[in-house]
């Protein structure tokens, strides 16, 4: 039975969501700020490693750029998308940490967070983390795709086309024939079965609360 | 509560459940570690490397040096508002324009001051501006970008009494 109650209901959508936790962080829960740090070290991360090979390097970038932006934070008015002045900060302090370091960046500083984005940069990290890294890195992806092989059919369509196509929840529900709640559902699901797979890892790994 | 972090990592948490959820986020450690999980689980699927990066903690224990961030939010009229705050400013506007064009030129216009100024010396005032030839010549260079017509009052008398200065 279709829901057309829920089928109205409005999402926040991705950048609405970064805008309103932005906003959190702007009014003094430094928490909010911890989401976002979350969500896009990672990608930080690697667009960083554009430009520095090492990964103790890197880290100490990224960590450096998102104590800039959350400096800076006061004066952000959302009239980009977080993300992207996030980017831009990261770019700027990698290439004040290459100048002040005397270094030449390991790919073109002239580099923005577009082009760093659509790099493949499997090789050069490869090259550049440490073996115990590495073998973390590759326990939580099979540890990953091993719980993806266990789940049912529906949660793993459900994520897959949610995470690796990136396709809204409206999107996920007409492919999948059912209503939008059925996809939240399934998606919570699968992710919820992963994560209880990825634990014990995790929490032999050094402590990482905040 | 972690049914609502899953929709909120994916941008499709409803509005309604916002504010309720970040709050729980904020009190929790474990429903932060459910956010943290989620991130893990979409960058292992991506098949992003640097799995093992996870720098919050750090950061946020640098943060906890910094003073709280707190910009002032933009005060944005309620709806009802805005027709008047239109309505005032057009007021406004058209006040200025008619006191432009109708105030008169002499020192009638400011009685309210006069009885003050009774016992005060009257003479011309002399400015102080050192006069240059180089000076003059801007000035007269610069005359037909004075402002004439019906704007008259102020800027009016601000010309008239550097060009006196420059005369006497």
């Amino acid at each position: 039975m279709f829901n057309w109650r829920e089928q109205k209901a409005k999402p926040m959508g991705d950048r609405e969501a970064d805008r309103i936790l932005v906003e959190r962080v702007q009014s003094g829960d430094k928490q909010a700020f911890g989401l976002l740090v979350t969500k896009y070290q990672r990608k930080l991360g690697r667009l960083i490693s554009r430009m520095v090979r090492d990964s103790a390097e890197v880290e100490d970038i990224v960590q450096d750029s998102f104590i800039r932006a959350y400096r800076a934070l006061p004066g952000f008015r959302n009239d980009s998308a977080f993300y992207t002045w996030l980017y831009r900060i990261g770019i700027n302090t990698a290439k004040n940490w290459l100048v002040t370091h005397g270094r030449r960046a390991s790919a073109t500083t002239g580099v923005d967070s577009e082009e760093a984005e659509g790099y493949d940069d499997a090789e050069l990290l490869r090259d550049t983390d440490t073996p115990e890294r590495l073998l973390m890195t590759k326990q939580i992806g099979q540890t990953v795709n091993a719980a993806m092989e266990a789940l049912p059919e529906d949660l793993r369509t459900a994520i897959v086309l949610r995470e690796i196509d990136g396709l809204s929840y409206e999107e996920i529900a007409q492919v999948m024939d059912c209503p939008i709640g059925t996809v939240r559902s399934r998606i919570f699901r699968a992710r919820d079965a992963i994560s209880a797979k990825l634990k014990p890892l995790l929490d032999a790994a050094p402590d990482k609360r905040w | 509560m972690k049914t609502r972090i899953s929709a909120l990592m994916d941008g499709e948490l409803e509005q309604h459940e916002v504010g309720e959820t970040l709050q729980a986020l904020r009190r929790s450690e474990e429903l932060r570690a459910e956010w943290r999980d989620g991130q893990l689980i979409g960058a292992a699927l991506r098949g992003e490397r640097k799995l093992d990066l996870d720098i919050t903690a750090r950061v946020m224990s640098a943060i906890d040096m910094e003073p709280t961030v707190l910009a002032p939010a933009p005060r944005r009229p309620a709806a009802w508002q805005r027709p008047a705050l239109a309505l005032a400013a057009s007021a406004a506007g058209v006040a200025v324009v008619a006191w432009l064009a109708l105030a008169p030129g002499g020192q009638e216009g400011v009685p309210v001051a006069a009885g003050n100024l009774a016992g005060v010396k009257q003479g011309p005032v002399v400015a102080q501006t050192q006069s240059t030839p180089r000076l003059q010549e801007y000035l007269v260079a610069h005359q037909a970008y004075a402002p004439s017509g019906v704007i008259g009052g102020a800027a009016r008398n601000i010309r008239t009494v550097a060009v006196a200065g420059e005369g006497r």
